[in-house]
């Protein structure tokens, strides 16, 4: 069984730690598996602006890649959905993506059968549903069985838990009120929560959470579901 | 206020600042999400339902062209004329006609999505024809010459003082704000045009092909008194609108009523199959007029055909977090939303309205909620697709996606474009996107990235 | 070629037949009492529901004229015996043969039959094949339908079965008319009765 691991750019730029993370998390598991150095991105945010003819480029770098695993395992939800959901529409080959891409949690708990990670964290914290991870992949339960599982953490949830952060990748930027209203109403229901920090299976809706409570003074701490996990 | 999908962005951002606006919105969805969870919640069979609807409807559209014609047979058997319009312009010529032969002076109008689309209204009173909304939300919008803003809460974004204040002003009558005396005051008005109708245009939720049958949902009794006391009454229908069988509306109403006003079966339902002629009432004369308008365009393409199982419940609406904040007027569309969205540009004209599908943040919550499964969402990206290859967007992006491309296609590049970002930062140059940072930080990138650390500190432990 | 035939080139064009017509199982309500059931439905979108004896019938509808304060009424054609009630009810005018709604739109309230009671949903079936009013149960402000027991079924598919497609028009009434439009707030009665009396023997 050949598992290759996929940081998404923005995590291997941005947030490295959430890679060393997942590391640590699967090499405490046993599992074997290879990160291919030549990867980049899986290409989302061109396609989701309907680049589709710079995605499908980006696909096939992708492609060249990853095409002799048997599972692909990334820490991101989003980037997940794309190659799962995306790359046979885009593609059209005879890849089998949709069965053998996996984001973090889900992977945990339904291939490798894994409860919990033997982390320990003793903070309040609550769980953001990011869009994709929940309505792209559906994964609901599958982190919150993990953090349930984590020694002294208390799991809260928010209020509208499954509303969008706001983020939605060039929506950002392309209405930036709009995406701002949305950011805000987000951040105080996390306020709202008594959580001190904030975690998602994306570090993306955690970007935007945290770019809006930082800038508002809100002490709103985020960290990715894999740091939690491999605090052990 | 000019209201034109073009303005979107512009006319979002005053929605945003209109306290008022938001408070009557919030209010509103609130309320009807709250009620619908409540009455979804009690089937069981939910997702069964949604799926049989899903299946109904992609059978149908599938096979358009023989389920239009057995209605048209047999609503022809029936004795109700059928009428085709590839247009709106077509549409509004049949009506007007009828009209005149009938010297019709004063038409009374239930709700309908389709007459909005083509104006009708404004055409028959252009033409000399009385013609009065009596949905109480339409007939408060017709009052306060607006758009509706919901499909099918139209005054939504009104409050009950704005209402009051609106009939005091229009109608000439003592200020009052209670929600039961403005009612009071519309039946009076409208149950005298009802009386003295010549017309009742109607549209309509369901066409059943098997037996003709013109089926209409609603309410407040408008739609049964619009087709039932006027001697004619003209239904005007798109023509995704039929159904195969009488047996299929028992799944449409269990998910419609939920989907549209929280209600597990709404007040009313009108079957039509046929004038009844020399009968103390009922129309003698039926018409249905069945419309194309930019349908058939949908039909042509397997991503958007999809698009014509709606049955304009009106929930993606209310689950869609941008329409929660920005209503449905900002869209300048009489389809808001996200299924506004996909039909506007596809219906009526994609460059006027290429900026919608980029309105969303893709989140998925109108597919979630949608009672016939569409994947609003992702026709709308394949819509943002279609805005690319039709060279809608600007040239910058365009740029700004290439020199991505190639950089990201080669990890040489890559790699140097992050170091080269991490170099620019360093010595304080971080470009500023205005959009982002003026509401929002925006991370530094690590000091050393994933690859880094795995090269120099993680990978050895694996070989 | 003028548009009906333009339309359907089109979509006989675009024609695929990929996906079959989904059968649809019949749901017969099972274990369930279809009155109470009934009852409960209709109660709960605001329907007012008497069950009574039949020679309770006058007594029970006189009880309605006085809460309503009913003056005017138009009462549809009943079988004998009930025609004979409704002749003998206090108020000031019963209107039975209108030769036009207009009259009807004057009167306070209306008796009617009905064809079914869907015990599911709470809903009132009326089956136009006849001479009847359609109108007799929208225009006045309180609605009365004398009904019997064996007409409850448990679902509309029951009512579609028996029905078919031989009918003018069928109007289900599922309580009172209503509205939300003015800040969700539901007001009965905005085009049609405020009031739905069951009188069931
Ligand atoms: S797309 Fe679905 S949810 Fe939206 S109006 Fe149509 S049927 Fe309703």
């Amino acid at each position: 069984m050949k598992i290759g691991l996929f940081i998404p750019c923005y995590i291997d730029q941005i947030y490295p730690q959430v890679g060393v993370a997942t590391v640590k998390i699967l090499k405490k598991l046993g599992v074997k598996f290879d990160y291919p150095l030549n990867q980049t991105c899986c290409g989302q945010p061109a396609f989701n602006t309907g680049y589709w003819e710079e995605a499908k480029t980006i696909a096939e770098n992708f492609k060249n890649i990853f095409s002799d695993f048997d599972y692909i395992v990334s820490p991101s939800g989003s980037c997940t959905s794309m190659v799962k959901n995306f790359y046979p529409e885009i593609l059209q080959d005879s890849n089998d993506w949709e069965n053998k891409t996996f984001e973090l949690s889900d992977f945990l708990v339904n291939v490798l059968g894994v409860d919990s990670t033997g982390a320990e964290f003793p903070h309040t914290v609550a769980y953001h549903d990011s869009c994709h991870a929940l309505r792209e992949l559906g994964i609901k339960n599958e982190p919150r069985l993990l953090l349930r599982n984590v020694k002294k953490l208390k799991l809260v949830e928010i209020e509208n838990s499954e509303d969008c952060c706001g983020f939605g990748g060039t929506f950002s930027v392309k209405f930036p009120e709009i995406s701002t209203e949305m950011v805000k109403d987000k951040v105080k229901s996390i306020v709202n929560s008594g959580a001190e920090f904030v975690t998602s299976t994306d570090s993306s809706c955690l970007m935007h959470i945290f770019g809006y409570a930082k800038r508002k003074n809100f002490k709103v701490k985020i960290i990715h579901i894999a740091e939690i996990l491999a605090n052990f | 206020m000019n209201y034109t999908p073009q303005k979107f962005s512009i006319n979002a951002k005053r929605a945003l600042e209109n306290e008022k606006l938001r408070a009557n919105l919030t209010r509103a969805i609130k309320h009807t999400l709250t009620k619908r969870t409540e009455v979804v919640s009690e089937l069981s069979n939910w997702e069964e339902l949604r799926q049989l609807a899903h299946d109904i409807k992609k059978h149908t559209i599938e096979n358009l062209g023989y389920y239009l014609e057995l209605f048209e047979k047999r609503a022809i058997e029936n004795g109700i004329n059928v009428l085709w319009a590839k247009d709106g312009n077509e549409a509004r010529e049949f009506v007007i006609e009828i009209a005149k032969k009938a010297k019709a002076k004063l038409c009374v109008k239930s709700k309908s999505m389709v007459t909005e689309e083509i104006g009708l209204r404004e055409f028959l009173e252009e033409n000399g024809i009385e013609t009065v909304e009596t949905d109480l939300g339409e007939f408060i919008v017709q009052l306060a010459n607006e758009m509706p803003s919901h499909i099918t809460a139209p005054a939504m974004h009104k409050s009950r003082d704005e209402i009051g204040e609106l009939f005091a002003e229009k109608l000439g009558v003592e200020l009052t704000t209670e929600p039961e005396k403005l009612t009071a005051i519309a039946r009076k008005i409208l149950r005298e045009k009802f009386l003295n109708a010549d017309i009742g245009i109607s549209g309509a939720n369901f066409l059943v092909a098997e037996t003709g049958s013109i089926v209409i949902v609603e309410n407040e009794g408008n739609a049964g008194l619009t087709t039932t006391l006027p001697k004619i009454h003209i239904a005007i229908a798109g023509i995704e609108k039929v159904i195969p069988r009488l047996v299929d509306l028992t799944i449409f109403f269990k998910i419609l009523g939920r989907s549209a006003t929280a209600q597990r079966f709404t007040s009313y339902v009108s079957i039509i199959n046929s004038p009844r002629k020399n009968k103390p009432d009922s129309p003698e004369e039926i018409y249905i007029i069945l419309l194309d308008n930019g349908r058939t365009e949908l039909l042509k393409s397997e991503k958007l055909k999809p698009a014509l199982y709606c049955i304009k419940c009106g929930a993606c609406m209310l689950a869609c977090p941008v329409y929660q904040r920005v209503g449905g007027h900002t869209y300048g569309s009489i389809y808001p939303g996200p299924i506004g969205s996909v039909l506007t540009p596809t219906m009526f004209g994609f460059n006027e309205a290429k900026v919608l599908p980029f309105a969303s943040s893709l989140c998925g919550r109108c597919y979630e909620i949608c009672p016939v499964k569409i994947e609003i969402h992702h026709i709308l990206l394949w819509l943002r697709h279609e805005a690319v290859q039709k060279n809608l967007t600007s040239k910058l992006e365009k740029i700004v996606f290439k020199l991505w491309t190639i950089s990201m296609r080669n990890v040489k590049l890559y790699e140097l474009g992050a170091s080269l970002m991490r170099f620019v930062s360093k010595i304080g140059l971080q470009p500023k996107f205005k959009n982002w940072t003026k509401t929002r930080d925006f991370p530094q990138l690590a000091e050393k990235s994933f690859r880094e650390i795995w090269r120099k500190e993680l990978k050895n432990d694996f070989k | 070629m003028n548009s009906r035939e333009q339309i359907l080139k089109l979509l006989k064009q675009h024609q695929t037949n990929k996906t079959p017509l989904p059968k649809i199982d019949t749901t017969a309500l099972l274990n369930v009492n279809l009155v109470e059931k009934f009852k409960f439905e209709f109660e709960r979108v605001g329907g007012i529901f008497i069950k009574t004896a039949f020679n309770r019938i006058f007594d029970e509808i006189s009880k309605i004229i006085t809460t309503e304060n009913l003056r005017k009424i138009y009462a549809e054609n009943f079988d004998n015996e009930i025609n004979a009630i409704i002749k003998n009810l206090q108020v000031d005018e019963i209107i039975t043969q209108p030769h036009s709604y207009r009259q009807i739109s004057i009167v306070d309230a209306s008796i009617t039959s009905c064809d079914f009671l869907i015990a599911e949903t709470g809903t009132i079936v009326f089956i136009h094949r006849d001479e009847k009013f359609k109108s007799a149960v929208l225009l006045p402000r309180v609605h009365i339908i004398i009904a019997k027991e064996k007409q409850i079924v448990g679902t509309l598919e029951e009512v579609f079965s028996i029905s078919g497609g031989n009918f003018d028009s069928i109007f289900l009434i599922t309580g009172p008319s209503r509205t939300a439009d003015i800040e969700k707030v539901i007001v009965q009665g905005v085009h049609g009765p405020q009031k739905v009396y069951l009188i069931i023997v």
